[in-house]
């Protein structure tokens, strides 16, 4: 297939999809709207920890930390001066967070760049560690942060949490951001310096004696990773419009882990596919925890009845495809069109 | 007489109790094929982990074209130009064919990794050099065919060429081998002293090569030295070599050398 009609192609994709969003945003019910913003947003998280885990074999499970610093950051960033200085009832804001503002769009890159600055602070002395010792090192460095977060009232209004963050992010923001990430991550990895990743990954020792300095490529990858991860953590606080440190515990790192390995860990394929499964699902399977009534029999609801379920899926699908929905595999147009070539019984043309 | 590309002087690497090298002097001619064999555990692995930065000696020097290159990280050393390969073939398992030689083209790429999100033309320009640069090493390996292959399954004899089809991405003036010839029949290791010789000639490199099948070594060597316990016993054409009764003893023991003499 040629790059022009590829272009074209994913150029009606995008259109398609803002004209879907377009449509959504008028004609459906708030509760859809919120399902369709939180799967841009859990697609930008998957995708950022992808890059880290699947791509870089970092394991990390800092996430909810740079998101925590994402949301945080912006959330100043874009409240407004005068409630600002209402809502810190404990001990009032400290300057210069007490005036700093900015528009939305600068402030969740605010939130990126912060985290991704923490991100490289914390690689410095984390990535000399390798594997499971990694991933409890950054888990730390997430639990650090709540800490922090916690006790420093005078920035973060401590445990009562930043609340009435307007709500920017609709689904224009959400999903720009979410197409950014997306070009972004994926235009890395499919350049020579995305080979150097994988390559590290896939054996630390033959691409350092290959001339790869593998130190600085992790912790760019770390960095990339933990920016995406501070601007979906942005987009989260201004979609659910209040945050406390409480929110930012190891439990949001695991539903993102989660969404990257059912997803398919080393694809960016699935790490959208999974973003969208696993947000719809935990969402759908909230009628098991309503009453049900099968005919005469009336099953009152027990509330957490989803996530046992939830738990049993993944069970399954870490037996059974261990590899993810996805695996390795990547959506491209050669392969749309070899698929169509098939049920067309035609043969394959290379 | 030709110049030194490497040397070391008074190389040594204790572990512990242990010495691992002792007090290792050679000195490669540029150009040449030269080989370094000895008996299991003599060190000579050791020795190319050293060269290559893996590992900081306790005493001595490595000399490569004038520098000192004695406590380089691994990644610089092959940035001045020493590639190697692996005993136990190191292919990055996940990557195709093509994959594998282009990444080890980013040790001489200029552009920064950001300019691939901002799809700089000077980026675009050069990631499509290494790409036509990488099928042409590919096609000197004989490997073209395969570049969409994924690299862990292909069969054992292509998986070493190209290994070193990788090395020789980073353009390095020095080719380490570790036991290329491993694990090949007599017709492969036959075709694999042409192959080494003939990629020398091409990329006017200096090769230096551990191997323990005897047939290569003396086919292919120029010059050969001998480890045994770290230490450098022997050095000298294959002739000498092959006469030597220091060599027979650490190979065959004492009684052989009784006997060879008889």
């Amino acid at each position: 297939m040629q790059k022009k009609t590829k272009v074209i192609l994913n150029l009606l994709l995008t259109l398609m999809l803002a004209l879907f969003l377009r449509w959504a945003q008028g004609n459906l019910d708030g509760y859809k709207i919120q399902i369709l913003n939180l799967i841009a947003v859990n697609a930008i998280l998957a995708l950022s920890l992808n890059l880290i885990y699947g791509f870089t074999g970092m394991f990390s499970l800092g996430h909810a930390g740079f998101m925590a610093i994402g949301a945080y950051v912006s959330a100043i960033l874009i409240i407004p001066t005068a409630q600002k200085e209402i809502m810190y009832i404990l001990e009032p804001i400290i300057w210069p967070f007490s005036v700093l503002q900015a528009p939305f769009f600068v402030s969740v890159l605010a939130g990126g760049l912060v985290a991704a600055l923490f991100g490289l602070l914390i690689a410095l002395p984390v990535l000399r560690l390798g594997g499971d010792y990694l991933g409890i090192a950054t888990l730390g460095f997430a639990e650090i942060i709540r800490v922090i977060f916690t006790n420093i009232t005078s920035v973060t209004n401590g445990a009562l949490g930043l609340k009435g963050i307007p709500p920017y992010a609709n689904l224009g923001w959400n999903y720009l951001w979410c197409g950014m990430t997306y070009f972004i991550i994926t235009k890395i990895l499919s350049s020579n310096f995305g080979n150097c990743l994988k390559a590290i990954r896939d054996d630390e020792v033959a691409a350092k004696a290959m001339g790869i300095n593998t130190f600085k490529c992790r912790a760019i990858s770390f960095a990339v990773g933990a920016f995406f991860a501070g601007v979906g953590g942005a987009l989260m606080g201004s979609l659910i419009t209040t945050i406390d440190p409480k929110m930012f515990n190891f439990q949001l790192t695991f539903n993102i882990l989660m969404i990257v390995v059912v997803g398919g860990l080393g694809s960016i394929t699935g790490s959208m596919v999974g973003a969208v499964v696993i947000t719809v699902l935990l969402e759908w399977l909230r009628f098991l925890e309503g009453t049900m009534e099968i005919g005469s029999f009336v099953f009152v609801g027990i509330p957490g009845m989803r996530m046992v379920i939830f738990s049993l899926v993944l069970l399954l699908i870490i037996i059974y495809r261990r590899e993810g929905i996805i695996g390795g595999y990547e959506f491209s147009w050669d392969s749309v069109a070899r698929l169509f070539q098939k049920l067309k019984g035609g043969r394959v043309n290379e | 007489m030709s110049k030194s590309v490497l040397e070391t002087k008074n190389l040594t690497l204790k572990f512990g109790g242990l010495t691992a090298v002792a007090d290792l002097n050679i000195e490669i001619k540029e150009g040449s094929i030269s080989s370094l064999i000895g008996p299991n555990g003599a060190g000579k692995t050791t020795c190319f982990n050293i060269i290559t930065g893996f590992y900081t000696p306790t005493e001595g020097k490595v000399i490569f074209l004038e520098n000192d290159i004695t406590s380089m990280k691994p990644h610089d050393v092959c940035k001045v130009g020493i590639a190697r390969t692996f005993q136990n073939i190191r292919l990055f398992a996940g990557g195709t064919v093509l994959q594998n030689v282009m990444t080890a083209c980013w040790v001489r790429q200029k552009s920064p990794w950001w300019s691939a999100p901002l799809m700089l033309p000077f980026f675009i320009r050069e990631e499509r050099e290494i790409r036509e640069k990488s099928m042409k090493l590919l096609k000197a390996v004989e490997l073209d065919h395969l570049s969409k292959e994924i690299a862990t399954g292909l069969p054992y004899g292509d998986q070493r060429r190209l290994e070193i089809a990788r090395a020789l991405a980073t353009e390095p003036k020095l080719l380490l081998l570790d036991e290329p010839a491993a694990g090949m029949n007599p017709q492969e290791s036959q075709d694999l002293m042409s192959f080494i010789r003939r990629i020398r000639d091409k990329f006017n490199l200096t090769i230096f090569l551990i191997e323990h099948d005897m047939k290569v070594v003396m086919g292919i060597s120029e010059w050969i030295r001998v480890l045994d316990y770290g230490q450098l016993i022997a050095e000298g054409t294959p002739t000498e070599i092959r006469s030597n009764s220091k060599v027979i003893e650490a190979y065959l023991g004492r009684e052989a050398v009784a006997c060879v003499k008889n």
